[in-house]
């Protein structure tokens, strides 16, 4: 059955850790479980065995309060430009914090500490979300879900759909967001590139279950079961090994555009001029 | 979940019923309703249940399946059953206690509804089951076309039917994605009366309505670079042909109707 | 003859004082594979809907095929001659029945009931999708969507098929599956005009057009596009990986030719200068 959204891929054996303030890629094919594994995250959909722990508590147990759970760890889903409803930018933002009951002085805050994370114009406040663009659009969604102050953010693909200049400006929020709001965060992707820069640690599914975890540099080491599991590697990193493959002695964790540029003139140089081949 | 909606509960087969032309379906139908009201005595409805489930077996449908559909209505037709028997009026009483009545003619007339109401949630089973949702919105506008000629917009309402049915697990799907992202924000679709409620179905019908009109916006060009102009001179990749298999099942209906009328 | 010919197009949405295309002059040939690059509000989409007389230019003309869009009930031949395939797969798929789906186009335009079987099975099997034929369509992957979408247009035998963003809402796999279909396709003589962002894309075309503000602002083979990296870069578009990768190097003397754009590419090239 094919890719919908939340198809119920079944998924065995996922063990995994998240540490404080990590920023976690997980990539995987269509229908590898990666949908299904991040709604787990927050208990939209519980374990049939096993279980999920957030803080130390778990999500099976019945005292474990889930709308807490959920402001704590804020999901945004693919395309969620499309479950913006309200007549202003602003009160859409605050749709979230004011289902927590605060004062509208805190709401105002929240909303304009969101949309600042969001790189959201001030004068975009006041609009009607729907006259916006749609990258303007989804950055409105996220900037939703970031005005619950969650600690741990997840992110469906937040690039899909974006042109070059929409996917750039999204993965620098990203940056910040983990660098400067010290957020953990889980961004779930196709691009094995996007991934590689931002994240420090990649997780990859495969037909439900958890395949790889690592570092980048671990992961592309293992090149060819990617490519068996559909998935490929950044063009420089796809470079790199064909280099060392060819006698490059590239250090094992090059694989980064700007650090061949650094490296190669290098390799070339000393070899170079020595004239013709044997 | 890739909702696998089967409208109408189609199930599909290869039986004489599943190969009966929808239009001819469709108006077996619709002579078995009028006749069901015909029918007014124990042997007209023995002859009539006997056609059913001859149909029924027919069709070669697991009868579970049938019973489901009677579930539904079970509490409607006990109901039926208890209004008529009970508070029923005739002269021949046969019990009474304190302001109940029973008469002959009442539980006559409760075991007669009880009895229509089963044969007409069988019979229109039948046509469901036996009938793909296109089948029927083909079926209906072919029915309908002559009177396309004094305006009636047969085409359209079968489009219009035919894109409805097409959308409704895809905007279900939405619905549902929208519905737990507004839940991972706070919202609350399950407490608080029915003002509240109410409230709280803002944040899913909006989007679900904005979404909607997008979808019928870019249906619309898709259709139109596809040199979609309205019903005029298209032709179909099915085309409807009555069979003698149609000529037959006419035939029976024919009969029951003159037994069920006469007996 | 050129299959689309346009001078000076220009196109405006409702009240906007702005126009999304803005002067736009352009051909496309027979048999070719043109892309047209650029950034979202670019004029692309916009640019692609005045080639099959969804839109009809304020000023300018648009021919195709020989006929003018704006010509009275033109419109509904043009469309015989190009067909197009939109973003959403969702939202082009009109039947119940993908079969059925297919069959639509046809429908419309009156094809007798054998011939609209034979197509049907021909353009499903051309895309891959014959075992769907009787699937609902809310089952199918949005790579699947998108090839019972193109089947629908195949089956209508048109010269040209512009492919407006038809990747943008798919899985790496589905875009693979899409452009090679669009690839075969020009292979069997169809002209393909392929609209995007993706410059990984556009460079599988013969020819790059590169729109910006409603106007057309570099055009050529993707090599000769992609190697003015700091242009693309303006226009708020990406160059290839390894174009980049080489252009740095360049920058730090390395004698790298011009045109480098594969992995493969740069690999030879770089072990030859080992």
């Amino acid at each position: 059955m094919p890719g919908s959204p939340f198809q119920s891929v079944a998924l065995h054996d996922v063990s995994l850790t998240i540490p404080d303030g990590q920023f976690v890629g997980l990539i995987g094919h269509t229908g590898s479980g990666k949908s299904t594994l991040v709604q787990h995250l927050n208990g939209l959909i519980k374990p049939t065995s096993g279980e999920v722990l957030v803080d130390g508590q778990s999500l099976s147990d019945k005292a474990t309060d889930l709308r807490a759970v959920r402001r704590k760890v804020g999901l945004v889903f693919q395309y969620p430009e499309y479950q913006l409803f309200e007549e202003t930018v602003a009160k859409d933002i605050a749709f979230g914090p004011s289902n927590l009951g605060l004062s509208q002085g805190e709401i105002d805050e929240r909303v304009k500490e969101a949309a600042a994370l969001v790189e959201l114009n001030e004068e975009l406040l006041a609009r009607s979300p729907f006259d916006l663009s749609g990258g303007q659009k989804r950055r409105v969604a996220i900037a939703g879900v970031l005005a619950m102050r969650p600690t741990t953010l997840i992110l469906d693909e937040p690039a899909a759909g974006l042109d070059p200049k929409g996917h750039k400006r999204m993965m620098n929020i990203m940056r910040s967001l983990h660098e400067r709001g010290g957020m953990t965060l889980v961004m779930v992707s196709h691009s094995m590139s996007d991934v590689a820069k931002l994240c420090s640690r990649i997780l990859v599914m495969n037909k439900g279950t958890l395949a790889m975890d690592g570092s980048p540099e671990q992961i592309f080491m293992l090149g060819t079961k990617l490519t068996e599991m559909g998935l490929g590697l950044p063009e420089s990193a796809e470079l790199s090994e064909r280099l060392r493959g060819e006698g490059f002695h590239l250090p094992p964790d090059v694989w980064k555009l700007e650090q061949l540029v650094e490296c190669l003139p290098g390799l070339l140089s000393k070899k170079g001029g020595t004239g013709g081949g044997a | 979940m890739a909702l696998d909606i089967t409208l109408g509960q189609f199930f599909p087969g290869d039986s004489p019923l599943h190969r009966l032309d929808p239009r001819a379906k469709l108006l077996l139908t619709l002579s078995m309703i009028v006749g069901v009201f015909l029918a007014d005595s124990y042997p007209a409805y023995a002859i009539f249940f006997t056609y059913v489930l001859a149909a029924a077996w027919l069709s070669g449908i697991p009868i579970r399946l049938m019973l489901k559909g009677l579930k539904a209505v079970y509490f409607i037709i006990a109901l039926t059953f208890v209004l008529n028997a009970f508070f029923g009026t005739g002269q021949t009483v046969l019990v009474r206690w304190q302001f109940l009545t029973i008469t002959r003619e009442g539980l006559r007339t409760a075991v007669f509804m009880a009895l229509r109401l089963m044969l007409l949630v069988f019979g229109t089973q039948l046509l469901t089951l036996t009938t793909s949702p296109i089948a029927l919105t083909d079926g209906l506008e072919r029915l309908f076309s002559p009177f396309a000629k004094v305006g009636f917009p047969a085409h359209e309402m079968a489009m219009m039917m035919s894109i409805a049915l097409r959308f409704i697990p895809t905007l279900l799907e939405e619905a549902d994605k929208i519905m737990k992202a507004q839940t991972a924000r706070g919202a609350d679709f399950e407490s608080g009366n029915l003002m509240a409620r109410a409230k709280a179905m803002i944040p899913l019908l909006v989007p679900l309505f904005v979404s909607a009109f997008r979808r019928a916006d870019e249906l619309a060009l898709a259709m139109e670079a596809r040199c979609y102009r309205g019903g005029e001179h298209r032709t179909r990749l099915r085309v409807l042909k009555y069979t003698a298999l149609d000529a037959w099942a006419g035939v029976s209906m024919a009969m029951l109707l003159t037994l069920v009328v006469v007996v | 003859m050129p299959i689309i010919e346009i001078t000076d197009a220009c196109y405006h949405y409702g009240e906007d004082k702005k126009n999304a295309v803005d002067g736009v002059t352009m051909r496309v040939e027979k048999g070719e594979f043109v892309a047209v690059l650029g950034h979202n509000g670019s004029g692309k989409s916009t640019l692609a809907k005045l080639m099959n007389a969804l839109f009809l230019p304020a000023s300018g003309r648009v021919v195709v095929a020989g006929l003018d869009t704006s010509g009275a009930d033109n419109a509904w031949e043009v469309r015989r001659h190009c067909g197009m395939v939109f973003q959403n797969p969702d939202n082009q798929l009109v039947a119940t029945v993908v079969e059925e789906d297919v069959a639509f186009g046809l429908e419309n335009i009156g094809v007798p009931s054998p011939e609209i079987r034979r197509r049907v099975d021909e353009a499903l099997s051309m895309v891959g999708m014959s075992e769907y034929a009787r699937h609902a369509p809310h089952m199918l992957s949005g790579g699947q969507k998108q090839r019972v979408a193109i089947a629908g247009v195949v089956a209508m035998r048109p010269d040209v098929i512009v492919f407006d963003e038809a990747t943008a809402m798919l899985d790496p796999a589905g875009r693979r599956d899409v452009m090679a279909i669009a690839q075969n396709l020009n292979r069997e003589g169809i002209t393909v005009v392929w609209i995007t962002h993706f410059m990984r894309e556009a460079a599988l075309a013969n020819r790059l057009i590169v729109m910006d503000r409603g106007k057309i602002a570099m055009e050529g083979a993707p090599r000769d596009v992609f190697s003015q990296v700091e242009a693309v870069r303006a226009l708020g578009l990406d160059v290839p990986e390894m174009v980049d990768l080489a252009g740095q190097l360049r920058a730090k003397g390395v004698p790298l030719p011009e045109g480098l754009m594969t992995v493969d590419e740069m690999a030879v090239e770089l072990c030859r200068l080992k």
